[in-house]
This record gives structure tokens, C-alpha cells and sequence, in this order.
């Protein structure tokens, strides 16, 4: 077809084609048979091919008059009337297409799903859980959470951010058990959203909090499906946003960072186990370090004799306070977990062994640590990696130099008193107006609410 | 009654350790004590029975709001100002205390003044919390400290060293003529449900007082008084007690374990009783804070959209503990605290005539 053939554009369609950027995946198609017009404006890296070929080419042709096709537009269950131009315009470059035909306009959705393959768990693996995590499309991730939970009360709501991703988030709640306060200041929160441009999960959630300023995360991101069901029959609400195979949970409060969904698949017993070995190894993690300075520096006495012995005799030769020593290996230990994150898949695990076993006997061999420390620090380093969720770990992580900053300059005294500030610190806080540290007994229908996780 | 009322009670019960009353009773303890623990017992739980069925009466407001709905101000700011020191100075005991205890039993080398501060940074962040949020922070704390608790509890009565003997000796006494500083001394451990007069906000459904809570406040805080009474006497015997600075922790640091990791386990109890104590200070200070706040807000202070009087208020707390930590002796602090108790029946007068000011106004 040459250029003088092509029939002219409707007017409405010609002032949205200008307004439109030329660049070269803009098409406008007219569909000419016989004396049928039509004519169709999209993006083509956008809108799938195929679809369009078969639901609005190929029936062209094939119904060989405009007023016929007209109506099969008009019946199609993807149509929309088109709206104002300035969000016409953002639809068509979200895979939209604008197509005139029997002098009026449709706007019909034919687009490109983005990467709607499923991956498996990457940052909380189960063993005895689903496997598959979300994926990054938001159609496909509202789809898969529907099919984990089919209950009519399950309410989706979509919202546009309005910065210049201008993505798209689905608003989940199972509508009988949400708290509907909290409900409200989430969707005050996000259309409040002041902020030039976000793109992931992870973004938004640190986006929605209030304070500018803070350690511990007030919602949790998942990426499993059998999380989200989960939470959503607690009552909480899940935020999916497109493009990111992360969901955002909210509000949360502390114990929620503290389930891992294995726990969900053992019996009774060997379930506990597992919690309290969390909460071990959050303490382990959180106390270790400091307590070893506690003893070694401040109050030795308070240990039975042979241990502090010990202790004393595998100082022997460090040529610094304890609390030096502490933070040297804390902070070769911090790399070393920073890098095996960073590191390739192949080579991390040779790298952090021998990264580790070489540090921790040099270190020794130097007497630049004592042996118990170099163990400390190891056990510290496993704890990490036992609180089940990971975004909890790495607030830890701060927290214990904070709290190795209490004990350094006030001894054992200070260790309660920092952990008692860390206490005082979360109850204070909140997660989208529910208080965030505290204990939520499961007998009490009052406090069911936010807490049945 | 709310769970939160029973923490609140049991903390002031457990706090005992780390004020001077183990002391006040032990030295008077060949001369009444017991019959004054029996009748200060009495009269407290009869204190907390009649509080918690006043305050059961307002459900969901504290005593500012009811002063201010139903008292005049001339009746209100004195009340208000009055009740504000009691609870400053019943929290400053706590932390002069505590001070002495740790520079005495845990950092004898450290300087008093680093020591007090180092449980001042955290009481004020712990004061300047949302009322609600210190409600939370006690509940964490109590449950934290159940575990270490039973610990204690099963190594002192289980323990060798106990000589039974010598608390027997002691109930010996018991026909002696009680004693007014015995008897309000232990009319203070059962004061805990006082602190109703802030946190009854948040106790919005009614409270019921049955037999059995009652029941539970009464055997809680005779083990407490037990503990603290017949287990020094147990392991320092009855004859010389009185001679102890710090009859409670001298005593309790003759009990071993001798597998565990820490062996003398008297470091385990101060574990216990430290954060118990600091969240006692909290609490009172806490209340202490939101009454003085109640009648006076300083425009001065005002920036923007915030007001800095309460901090204003929490550091004039922090230096006056900080000064009166580094100025008063072992020797003072004993006596200074047997005066305040003194005025415990005082306290409780204007309490009980306040109740009343205040039904007669909601009556009207």
C-alpha cells in the first residue's frame, strides 16, 4: 500500500497520532475492503500481535462490512469507550489499541503480558511448601493469588500510581476480615504517593511509610503465594504491583517477620521447634557479640570461673579491648555475607569458605581475635540466616551494633538497656495505625483482627 | 480484669527487691514485721479491691479527665501536683537503688554517673512513649522475664543453703506488736493498681473484680513478701540480717548452680529485678509526666507543629535523678525512703478523698 492510497485518519485519531511520539513502534493501520474503513492506532512493542491478527484483523476480512464490524467491536469483552485524551494516551502506551470503525471509537485491551513465567522461591524456600513463586506480571500474579483462594469476598482493587511509571497495583482484601481503618489509610497513602518515579515493590513499601527515618520495616514482601493467602485470611492487605514479582502485606506487626511458612507444613511439635529455633537464632544474633564484650571487658565475674578462664586464656596475645575485636570480625563477617549475595551463583560458596576458614585462622594465628570470638562470630553469622524473613535479618544486623555500642560503653547494664530501648523502640512504632510489637493472644476475638498470624 | 492490670500490679510487687523495703522489714524483723506484713497485705489488697471498683465506674478515662470534668481547678492542680511527686519520688527510689545495687554487685569500678545514665537514656525514651506503648513494653518485659522468673523461684526454694530453720525462727516473732514503718512499707507493694490513674484509658471495657483475681493479687504478692523476707533470713540466718546493706542480693548470692554457665545466680536475679526495675521507673515516671503535663504547657516551647515541654519535663526528671543519684548515701537513701513511705496513709487519704470529690461531681 503506498503512501497517496492510505485513507485519511478520523480527526480525533489524528490529533491523538500527533500527540503521540514518532517513534517507530507508533503504527496506525487503516483496514481497507472494498468501501470499509477502519483504522487502527497502537504501539506495537505493547500489544500482542497474535491477538490483535486474530480478534481484529482476521474478523475484518472475514465479516467484509463495516457495520457488521462495528458491532463485533462493540461486543467484544475487552472494549472500553475511550476516555479523556491525556489517559488515553498513557493507556495506549500500556498496550491498548484505539480502533475506529463504523464512525466510532473503541479502545480495546490487547496487551503484551510481560514476564508471566512463574520462577521458583528465591528468598524464603521451603521445603514441603509450593514451590513457585509470583510472577511478574501483575494479570498473572491477581490470577494466581485467585486461584490459591477462591472465595467471592476476595475484593481486587486497581489504582494507577500517578508518578511517571504510571504502574499498575491491585489492592487485595479479603473483605470480611479486613480492618477497615487500616484500609482507609492505605488508600490515603497511596494517593498521596508524592514521588517522581517507582518502580518496584520494594520501592512502594518503603514509599508508604510515614517516617522517613527508620530500621525496621512496617511491611513485609513476599514472593510466595501460600504467604499471601495466608495473611490475606489474617486480614491484612496484599498490594501487588506490576512488574515486580514482590507483594507488599500489610500492616504487619513484629512476630509476623518471625513465620516462616514451613511452619504451616510440620505437626504441632516439630513446628515449635522450629519457631523457637528462630527466635534463637534471632537472640543469638542480636546478643552474642555484645555479651561477649559484656564478659570480657566488664563483668568476667559473672560467668562460672572455668569459662571465664577460658575466655581469658584465648585472649591471650589480642593486643586490643574486646570490643576492637568484635568489631573488626563483625565487619569481615559483614562483607563476607554482603559478597556471597553480590558473588555469582558457581563461585560464591568457594569464595565465602574460603574467604571465612582463611580469615578466621589467620586471624587467630595473628592473635588479632581469640578463638571463642572467631566462634561467636560464626554462630552469629549461621543466626542470621535462621530469621526467617530476610528483610528482618538485615535490620538485625544493625541493631546489634547498636546495641555493641550500649555494652562497649556501659557494660553488662548497658546490654539490658539497649535491648530494653530496642523494646521501648518497637512498641512504639506502627504499622499503618496497629501497634507493632506487641504480644496478640489468639483466644481473644478483639484482638484477632491483625494478629492471626 | 485485664491482663495489663495484673502486670501492672505484679511489676510494683517485683520491684520490691530493688527498693529499701526488703530492708526496712528485715531490721525491724525481731520486732513485729510479720504481723505487719500480715495487716500491711490486708489493708493493700482492700486499697486495690476499692480502686479498681472505682475506676471500674469509668471505664476508658483517666484521673485527668475525671478531675477535670468533675472537680473544680482549685481541687484539681493541688491534687494533680501532689500526685505527680509521689509517683516521681517512688520512681527515683527505684533508680537510686538500682545504681547502688549495680555499683555495688555488678560494675564496682564504673563511675555512678555513667551508671545512672546509662538507665536514664533508655527510661527517657521509655517515659516520652504513648501510654498505650508502655502498657505493651511492660507485657513484653513480664513475659520475657516469666521463664528467668520460675528459674528463680525454683533455685531459691529448692536451694541447700536455705535454712529453713531460721525462717521458722522468725515466724517466731510474729507476737510481737506490728510496726507503722513495717506496716506501710508493705501497704506500698500492693500500690500497683494506683497506676490506674493514667492507664485506665485504655481499660475501655469494665473491669470485674472477682474473688479470684483478688485472690491471685493476694497470694502474688505474699510470695513476693516471702521471698523477699524469709530467703535472706534462710541464708543469712535471723540474728545478724540487720546488718545488711543489701540484705536481698548479700543473701541470694550464697545460692550456686553449679553446672550452669553462670554459677553465682544472683546475677540471673539481677537480671530480673534490673529490668523489672527499669520498667517500674518507666511507668512511674510516666505517670508522674502526663500529670505535671496536664497542667502546664509551656507556649514558649512551641515550634511549629510540635511542643518540646514534655521533653522539657523528662529532662528536668533525668538531671534531678542523675543529681540526687550522685548526692545522697547508702545511709540516706534508707531513711529518706522509711519518711516516704510514712506518708503512704497521707497519700492514700487524699486518694480515696479525691474518689469521692469526684463521684460527688458525676453524681450531681
Amino acid at each position: 500500500m503506498t503512501e497517496s492510497k492510505k485513507p485519511e485518519m478520523p480527526p480525533f485519531m489524528k490529533s491523538i497520532s500527533e500527540a503521540l511520539p514518532s517513534s517507530f513502534d507508533v503504527l496506525h493501520v487503516p483496514l481497507t475492503l472494498d468501501d470499509a474503513h477502519v483504522h487502527l492506532l497502537y504501539m506495537k512493542t505493547v500489544v500482542d500481535g497474535l491477538t490483535l491478527q486474530q480478534s481484529i484483523i482476521k474478523p475484518f476480512y472475514e465479516l467484509d462490512d463495516e457495520r457488521k464490524f462495528g458491532a463485533y467491536i462493540q461486543g467484544l469483552p475487552n472494549r472500553l469507550d475511550p476516555p479523556q485524551p491525556d489517559e488515553l494516551l498513557i493507556m495506549l502506551t500500556s498496550g491498548f489499541v484505539l480502533v475506529y470503525a463504523d464512525s466510532t471509537y473503541s479502545i480495546l485491551e490487547i496487551r503484551k503480558l510481560g514476564n508471566t513465567l512463574q520462577g521458583p522461591t528465591i528468598s524464603e524456600t521451603t521445603i514441603h511448601g509450593p514451590q513457585l513463586s509470583l510472577s511478574e506480571d501483575l494479570e498473572t500474579n491477581v490470577s494466581i493469588v485467585r486461584q490459591h483462594y477462591h472465595q467471592p469476598n476476595l475484593y481486587v482493587e486497581t489504582h494507577q500510581l500517578n508518578d511517571k511509571s504510571n504502574m499498575s497495583i491491585a489492592l487485595l482484601y479479603d473483605e470480611k476480615e479486613v480492618n477497615v481503618d487500616v484500609l482507609r489509610r492505605v488508600k490515603e497513602k497511596l494517593d498521596g504517593l508524592d514521588e517522581p518515579l517507582i518502580q518496584s515493590a520494594g520501592e512502594l513499601a518503603v514509599r508508604l511509610t510515614s517516617r522517613r527515618f527508620t530500621l525496621f520495616p512496617t511491611s513485609i514482601l513476599t514472593e510466595r503465594p501460600d504467604r499471601i493467602v495466608y495473611n490475606l485470611t489474617g486480614g491484612k492487605i496484599i498490594l501487588l504491583v506490576d512488574n515486580s514479582p514482590y507483594a507488599i502485606v500489610l500492616p504487619v506487626i513484629f512476630f509476623d517477620f518471625m513465620v516462616s511458612m514451613e511452619e504451616n507444613y510440620h505437626t504441632y511439635v516439630i513446628s515449635l521447634y522450629n519457631t523457637l529455633l528462630g527466635w534463637f537464632g534471632l537472640l543469638n544474633c542480636l546478643l552474642l557479640p555484645s555479651l561477649y564484650v559484656a564478659f570480657t571487658a566488664y563483668s568476667p565475674e559473672v560467668l562460672s570461673s572455668e569459662l571465664t578462664l577460658t575466655m581469658a586464656g584465648s585472649r591471650i596475645g589480642v593486643p586490643y579491648p574486646s570490643f576492637i575485636e568484635v568489631i573488626i570480625m563483625l565487619f569481615f563477617v559483614e562483607l563476607l555475607t554482603e559478597a556471597s549475595v553480590r558473588l555469582p551463583r558457581s563461585i560464591n560458596a568457594a569464595a565465602t569458605t574460603v574467604g571465612g576458614l582463611i580469615l578466621g585462622t589467620a586471624a587467630t594465628e595473628a592473635s588479632l581475635a581469640s578463638n571463642v570470638l572467631i566462634m561467636i562470630i560464626a554462630i552469629v553469622a549461621i543466626s542470621t540466616f535462621v530469621i526467617p524473613m530476610n528483610e528482618l535479618g538485615f535490620a538485625v544486623r544493625i541493631v546489634r551494633l547498636l546495641i555493641i555500642l550500649f555494652t562497649t560503653l556501659f557494660g553488662l547494664i548497658g546490654l539490658i538497656s539497649g535491648l530494653l530501648l530496642l523494646i521501648v523502640h518497637l512498641t512504639n512504632m506502627d504499622s499503618f495505625g496497629e501497634p507493632y510489637l506487641r504480644i496478640g493472644w489468639r483466644g481473644k476475638r478483639s484482638e484477632k483482627m491483625v494478629n492471626s498470624e | 480484669m485485664s491482663r495489663f492490670l495484673y502486670f501492672l500490679i505484679f511489676t510494683n510487687m517485683m520491684a520490691i527487691i530493688t527498693t529499701p523495703i526488703p530492708r526496712i522489714l528485715l531490721v525491724q524483723s525481731a520486732d513485729g514485721a510479720i504481723g505487719s506484713m500480715i495487716i500491711g497485705t490486708l489493708a493493700g489488697v482492700l486499697f486495690t479491691y476499692i480502686t479498681v471498683k472505682f475506676f471500674a465506674q469509668f471505664p476508658g478515662m483517666d484521673l485527668i479527665d475525671l478531675l477535670q470534668t468533675y472537680t473544680s481547678s482549685w481541687v484539681r492542680i493541688p491534687i494533680t501536683i501532689y500526685f505527680t511527686i509521689f509517683w516521681f519520688i517512688a520512681g527515683l527510689i527505684t533508680l537510686v537503688m538500682t545504681v547502688f545495687l549495680l555499683i555495688t554487685f555488678l560494675t564496682p569500678e564504673m563511675s555512678i554517673y555513667i551508671i545512672t545514665l546509662s538507665i536514664l537514656i533508655t527510661v527517657f525514651f521509655g517515659v516520652l512513649l504513648k501510654s498505650k506503648s508502655v502498657l505493651f513494653t511492660l507485657e513484653i518485659v513480664f513475659i520475657l522475664m516469666i521463664p528467668v522468673g520460675l528459674l528463680m523461684f525454683f533455685k531459691l526454694y529448692s536451694a541447700p543453703e536455705v535454712e529453713w530453720d531460721q525462717a521458722r525462727l522468725a515466724i517466731m516473732h510474729i507476737n510481737q506488736v506490728p510496726k507503722y514503718g513495717s506496716i506501710v512499707a508493705t501497704i506500698f507493694v500492693f500500690l500497683g493498681c494506683s497506676n490506674l490513674i493514667i492507664f485506665n484509658r485504655y481499660f475501655k471495657e469494665k473491669q470485674k473484680v472477682s474473688l479470684l483475681s483478688l485472690g491471685a493479687i493476694t497470694l502474688f504478692g505474699v510470695v513476693m513478701l516471702v521471698t523477699s523476707y524469709f530467703i535472706p533470713i534462710g541464708l543469712s540466718g535471723f540474728d545478724r540480717i540487720g546488718q545488711l546493706i543489701f540484705p536481698w542480693t548479700s543473701s541470694a548470692d550464697a545460692v550456686r548452680m553449679k553446672f550452669g554457665l553462670i554459677e553465682r545466680v544472683v546475677f540471673i536475679f539481677m537480671f530480673i529485678f534490673v529490668t523489672i526495675a527499669f520498667v517500674s521507673i518507666i511507668i512511674h515516671w510516666h505517670i508522674s509526666y502526663k500529670l505535671i503535663l496536664s497542667i502546664f504547657r509551656l507556649k514558649a516551647l512551641q515550634v511549629k507543629q510540635q511542643n518540646f515541654t514534655p521533653f522539657l519535663v523528662v529532662t528536668v526528671f533525668l538531671l534531678i535523678g542523675l543529681w540526687i543519684t550522685a548526692l545522697l548515701t547508702q545511709y540516706e537513701l534508707y531513711q529518706y525512703t522509711r519518711y516516704y513511705y510514712y506518708t503512704i496513709p497521707l497519700f492514700i487519704a487524699v486518694f480515696f478523698l479525691t474518689m469521692m470529690a469526684i463521684k460527688r461531681g458525676a453524681s450531681k
